[in-house]
């Protein structure tokens, strides 16, 4: 007896010869890489709730200034330090400001600056990394030996000298981060490219006679968009921490505007009177480091494509 | 004890011997993201005192599974086993706690691991390495462990053995490496060795040489080893007894010869069809074994083989077949030995029959060079690599050779020689240091737009690693179609059209366009990348060793599929490989090459009946031939050393070195090209 | 191996001349000439006209600077009349180093400590509480963690000092504040270095040599998976570094970080320059001591690698 019930029979030894039609068809069903990337991201747990979220905190940073009842810099003299109630959902600060709509006006600075000092930085990094990947040669040894001088300089320490120099701001602020934020992206694109430009499909292409723009467009940069994305979201929460930073020491933003540092400037003064006005920006500035990290994390799982290679 | 392979005599006493290792009935398993997979089956084998037993099957068959899972060296999870017995010494190696294991590990089975580049630790002395498996060993003194470790460094063949003793792996090369690796696993002098696949990762020659180091140490310690590997070659070469796996079962199992010459399951039957022989006639086409192994997820309730079989019955596809014994140590498990099945005479291979032929023959073979022009013409091409400081690596040290319309030149040579770079140079992948290639008389590094544009239309290549050669994030149809775009060879009207007839040509279909290469095994992307060279209307294609990362039964489906492209379509190719036999299948003209020179060049067979350079000479003694008898008695000539580093090299012959003939004038003196017979050519003061 | 220094040292003199010149024609482009402005009393003014040399031509002026940074001068305040940035910098920068460095100590250890156990124990419970340590300390900023510990463990629970700086019982919580947030990148970098390790054909070997569990991580493993974590100890140096500025501001420690930022906040821009290129120059060099220190762990490195094109 086999393990389907049937009887071993003599009419069953008759040579039928193979049967191979059948295996070079597919069941799987065809899928892109970006949506097999979203399939697994929506499966890890941690790095969805992340996106959530980065989601809500960005909605509340857009909307939630404008359906207030008071402006940022409202002082309520009757107020002040007040605990979270009904009327300030958050409470107040010291100056009886409320504390809902400056973490959300702080949100718009801080996120704004965040996201596009990582995207500046990555953009400047990505070309620069790509170009010098790609074309090699002499180009190739002058940006590298012009990232390695820069490398060795810390970045905080030259931001804090262009701030000082160029004076307190947004736009100086985002400006002075992406003088030498574009390096760590440039050199692992660069790595990337590397890479890349000597796989044997960029090689056929090149056979094929695809010209190096088409090259570039078609074939580097769609697989390089993976990693630019998850290195894009893990340096999202170091351009919000280093601006925080720079706000607290004094050199970035400046009051009467605020940014989620900015809050916890002002809040640590309080730290004894009122814990409450350090505790609430702490929150959200930490809230949103750590999902954008688990965000992160999670994209680098989802597009990671060692992990794919070992699947296939 | 010396063992005589083959002989009656070596038989009995084999037999007769005491069994050092017995494995029941295991079965072990993986737990993965996509299921469970079984990747061993029921597998119950023996190994007995001072043999050499051989593991073969093709990759995913579970013969390093089971090899590893004797140590319990799979990790574990994902691993487990689910039944079985391991019994060594008395003992069954399954039941016992961690500790006592580590006790056989290493101290009584050694184990020896494939590519010796990663399987040392980096940051360690390689002595100390060896010293570690003394680590345990309470009663052995610091020095007595220096004095065990320096006697085996010398016995494996490593010379300068005190320097060598505080050298790091990446001082090593890579045969020198193997070597420590053996003598790690000999230092104890255990029973056992098990090899995973020890010489996939070395070149031809240095296998040869680790090969001859086993068979001897064999012989000397009376140590038995389980030898791993795909290679029908080394089994020839160095086993006593042979297991055939697939599709995580034993199939066949039998003494060397019976598996060769009384071959009774049909899957070794179509391994041995499907391989490339030395002596096959190279107007006859390969049987590939079509196809693919069964899906492990979900083994077949019978036979894993029934789907590709050509002998398949009914009863194959629901029942597992049992295992008949033939002669004592003949087994096979197929349903043909059942009593009510069929007589059938599976198709054998045609026994190497040894320089058949006179000379003269080989050289009257119609050569192309008088009918034709040139298609390409390669004049003293250099490519130089800066490294750093001021060395310079010469891939490719003043190259010259002309391939006709419709011919097959195969250039071969063993790894680092300048093939691939010669091969991309004349892709315009990369520029020549020096010299100039001629495209139909036009020089190809200086065309103008439009002959440029037809230079990337006619001259295409296929690249060997099947897994990097397409783009990830492409679909097929796009993968096929952009160079058909380029060139304007359709329009997006017809284009879905003619890339259809393109993967029908490559034996895929409609259904595969929209899919990404991720979903396709080693073969069908091999064959993807065939049809992308094919889309833009080719005349010349170099293959950069094409086949080299496939199967065996999937290598004959590629080369089968070369050789009716080149003769449908009148293909040219230059064929580059490190393989001698596939080389010799199907080329018509072959070039040798070595360090950055070409040293010899010959119509084929005049190539394997009459080699003249002593390097020619060692390669084809080196290649293992899938032929127990032929490799008894075939010359075999001592190889020395190993390829020098190509970096600065010497005045005189490159090969020098290592050659038997040299003289004083080789070592001062570069030997310059010289005809020795109609259209051969050798580079060598010491011939013609 | 002596090349491979050599190498080094010069690619660190490069760089430190690289910043020098450029904090120099920083201090040329800076909106308003405040060195010169009519608001500094007239000794503070000389003193940068001394230090600067501000009527000699650009070049000159130049040398001179550099000139004088090799003998070690950082220059004046300018807020502190006829307070030299050196005096400063001899006063504060010992309370800066010794928290660095138990900062430091106190990150490597346990992050050391903390991603080697987690890495260990891959996929159960305590990797997990080992991971949410790490990635809850990477989303706190260490001002954030500084008046945390000081409010529950100094204000709230009182069983810490508050600030200041005389006496061990002093230093914990500053120096774990600092130390946090490197700390948990370090246990990061470990845990993952220590899974690709654990692939490694190498340890396979050093498991069929016999070995026990105990020597193959701690000969085989960690030596291999730590040469990531000295990669990063140039940047982790300098985080914690950085991390002091508002570490001491936060414990009212009289230490540089301190000094630094209110030298922001007064607009001292003389002692900024001066202490941004001594700090500049520290990280330079600690840099240079961790890739001679990489050079000297892993035999690899020391050996110069090809270059693939010409």
């Amino acid at each position: 007896m086999g393990e389907n019930g049937k009887e071993m029979t003599r009419d069953m030894f008759v040579i039928r010869g193979k049967n191979v039609n059948k295996m070079e068809t597919m069941s799987r069903p065809n899928i892109s890489f970006w949506q097999d990337a979203w399939r697994r991201l929506k499966k890890n747990k941690s790095a969805f709730t992340g996106l959530v979220i980065v989601v809500i905190y960005s909605l509340l940073a857009v909307f939630a200034p404008m359906f207030s009842r008071y402006g940022f810099s409202d002082m309520d003299p009757n107020s002040m330090n007040a605990l979270p109630s009904l009327v300030h959902w958050l409470g107040c600060d010291s100056t009886g400001r409320d504390l809902w709509v400056r973490i959300w006006m702080g949100a718009r600075v801080s996120l704004t600056i965040g996201l596009s000092a990582a995207t500046i930085n990555m953009c400047i990094g990505a070309v620069i990394g790509g170009l010098s990947g790609y074309y090699g040669g002499k180009l190739d040894m002058v940006v590298m030996r012009i990232v390695d001088i820069l490398y060795g300089i810390p970045s905080l320490i030259v931001t804090i000298l262009v701030m000082v120099v160029i004076g307190r701001g947004i736009a100086t602020l985002i400006i002075a981060m992406c003088i030498v934020g574009w390096i760590g992206t440039c050199r692992f694109v660069r790595g990337e490219v590397y890479r890349l430009k000597n796989q044997d499909f960029v090689l056929a292409a090149k056979v094929l006679g695809v010209k190096n723009l088409s090259i570039i467009i078609r074939h580097i940069i769609p697989n390089i968009m993976g990693l630019l994305v998850t290195n894009l979201c893990m340096a999202i929460p170091g351009a919000i921490f280093q601006e925080a930073f720079l706000s607290y020491i004094g050199l970035g933003i400046t009051p009467p505007n605020c940014s989620w540092g900015i809050l916890a400037k002002e809040g640590i003064k309080m730290l004894r009177v009122a814990p409450h006005e350090v505790l609430i920006p702490a929150f959200f500035i930490c809230t949103t480091m750590l999902a954008l990290n688990l965000l992160g994390d999670g994209l680098r799982d989802a597009l990671d494509p060692r992990l794919r290679g070992s699947e296939g | 004890m010396l063992w005589t392979r083959g002989s009656e005599a070596a038989k009995d006493k084999l037999i007769m011997s005491e069994k050092v290792l017995e494995v029941k009935n295991l079965t072990y398993s993986f737990n993965t993201y996509g299921g469970t997979v079984k990747a061993v089956r029921d597998v119950s084998f023996s190994v007995n005192r001072g043999e050499i037993l051989g593991i073969v099957g093709e990759s995913g068959c579970g013969k390093s599974v089971t090899a590893q899972s004797i140590l319990r060296l799979n990790p574990e999870p994902p691993g487990f086993s689910s039944g079985g017995e391991i019994i060594f010494n008395g003992h069954d190696l399954m039941k016992l706690s961690i500790k006592e294991l580590r006790r056989v590990r290493g101290q009584e089975i050694g184990f020896i691991f494939q590519d010796p580049m990663t399987s040392l630790n980096p940051t360690m002395k390689v002595g100390d390495q060896i010293a570690e498996v003394f680590h345990s060993r309470r009663d052995l003194k610091r020095h007595e462990i220096r004095e065990k470790v320096i006697e085996m460094m010398k016995h494996v063949g490593i010379s300068d053995v005190e320097k060598r003793y505080n050298q790091y792996p990446h001082e090593l090369s890579g045969g020198m490496k193997q070597r420590i690796m053996i003598a790690m696993a000999l230092v104890s002098r255990p029973s056992l060795i098990i090899c995973d696949e020890p010489t996939t990762s070395l070149d031809v020659t240095i296998e040869a040489q680790i090969l001859d180091l086993l068979l001897e140490l064999r012989n000397e310690l009376d140590t038995a080893i389980i030898m791993i590997t795909h290679d029908l070659g080394v089994i020839a070469k160095i086993c006593d007894r042979v297991l055939v796996m697939y599709g995580g079962k034993i199939v066949e199992e039998g003494m060397v010869d019976e598996i060769f010459y009384e071959t009774a399951h049909p899957y070794t039957n179509g391994l041995l069809n499907s391989i490339a022989r030395l002596d096959m006639d190279k107007n006859s086409v390969l049987t590939p074994i079509e196809g693919t192994p069964p899906d492990l997820f979900s083994p077949p309730a019978g036979c894993p083989f029934a789907a590709r079989c050509e002998y398949c019955m009914d009863v194959c596809n629901f029942f597992p077949p049992k295992t008949y014994s033939l002669v004592d140590s003949h087994m096979v498990s197929c349903h043909l030995k059942h009593e009510y099945a069929p007589e059938v005479e599976l198709k054998k291979p045609r026994r190497h029959n040894a320089e058949a032929g006179s000379k003269q023959a080989y050289y009257s073979e119609p050569v192309r060079e008088h009918k034709e022009q040139a298609l390409i013409t390669v004049e003293g091409i250099k490519r130089y690599f800066k490294v750093s400081g001021r060395a310079v690596l010469k891939a490719v040290d003043g190259v010259s050779l002309k391939v006709y319309k419709g011919e097959t030149l195969g250039l071969v040579g063993e790894s680092g020689c300048g093939k691939s770079t010669l091969g991309r140079t004349i892709t315009r992948l990369l520029n020549p240091t020096e010299g100039r290639i001629l495209y139909k008389d036009k020089e190809i590094h200086s065309l103008s737009g439009e002959e440029e544009n037809i230079f990337h239309q006619k001259v295409q290549m296929i690249f060997q690693n099947p897994y990097s050669s397409l783009n990830p994030r492409m679909t097929v149809k796009e993968i096929v179609g952009e160079g058909m775009l380029l060139h304007g060879l359709a329009t997006d009207a017809i284009q879905d059209d003619k890339i259809e007839e393109l993967l029908n040509r490559v034996g895929l279909g409609k259904e595969h366009m929209s899919r990404f290469s991720h979903e396709f095994s080693g073969g069908q992307r091999q064959r993807i990348g065939i049809a992308r060279a094919l889309s833009v209307n080719p005349e010349f294609i170099v293959c950069d060793e094409p086949v080299s990362a496939l199967d065996v039964s999937i290598q004959a489906q590629v080369i089968n599929m070369l050789k009716k492209l080149q003769e449908d379509m009148g293909l040219t190719y230059l064929f580059i490989a490190h393989d001698l036999s596939v080389v010799r299948y199907i080329s018509d003209r072959i070039a040798v090459m070595y360090m950055g020179h070409i040293v010899e060049e010959a119509p084929t067979e005049a190539l394997f009946i009459d080699p003249q350079h002593p390097y020619t000479k060692l390669l084809l003694s080196a290649i293992p031939v899938a032929d127990p008898e032929v490799t008894r008695n075939k010359k075999r000539i001592e190889i020395r050393g190993e390829v020098p580093s190509p970096i600065n090299p010497g005045p005189g012959c490159l090969f020098a070195d290592r050659c038997p003939l040299a003289t004083d004038r080789c070592f001062k003196e570069r030997p310059e090209q010289k005809m020795v017979e109609n259209h051969h050519y050798v580079a060598c003061f010491q011939v013609g | 191996m002596l090349k491979y220094v050599l190498k080094r040292v010069l690619a660190a003199l490069i760089t430190l001349f690289v910043l020098v010149s450029v904090v120099f024609f920083m201090v040329r482009v800076m909106p308003g000439e405040p060195f010169t402005s009519a608001k500094l009393t007239p000794a503070v003014a000389a003193n940068m006209e001394k230090y600067y040399g501000f009527d000699k031509p650009l070049p000159v002026q130049y040398v001179q600077y550099i000139g004088k940074l090799l003998q070690g001068d950082f220059g004046y305040s300018m807020k502190y009349t006829n307070r030299t940035v050196n005096d400063i910098i001899g006063e504060t920068f010992p309370f800066s180093a010794d928290l660095g460095i138990r900062a430091l100590v106190i990150a490597i250890s346990f992050g050391l400590v903390l991603g080697i156990i987690s890495a260990l124990n891959r996929g159960n419970k305590i990797d997990f509480i080992c991971v949410i340590i790490a990635i809850i300390g990477t989303s706190v900023p260490d001002f954030i963690m500084g008046a945390f510990l000081q409010y529950f463990f100094g204000i709230k629970w009182g069983l810490l000092p508050i600030a200041q700086y005389k006496g061990f019982e002093y230093t914990i919580l500053p120096s774990v504040a600092l130390a946090f947030f490197t700390l948990a990148s370090v246990s990061r970098i470990m845990r993952s270095s220590m899974l690709e390790v654990v692939g490694q054909d190498y340890i396979k070997t050093a498991k069929a040599k016999g070995l026990s569990d105990l020597r193959i991580v701690g000969r085989h493993q960690i030596r291999n998976a730590i040469m990531p974590v000295i990669t990063m100890l140039g940047p982790t140096v300098a985080a914690v570094l950085t991390g002091t500025f508002v570490i001491e501001s936060i414990y009212a420690i009289p230490g540089m970080g301190k000094y630094y930022v209110e030298s922001v906040s007064t607009n001292d821009y003389s002692m900024i320059l001066g202490m941004t290129v001594f700090y500049g120059a520290f990280l330079i060099i600690c840099n240079l001591i961790v890739d001679i220190l990489y050079g000297i762990v892993d035999p690899r490195v020391r050996i110069a690698t090809p270059v693939e094109d010409s």
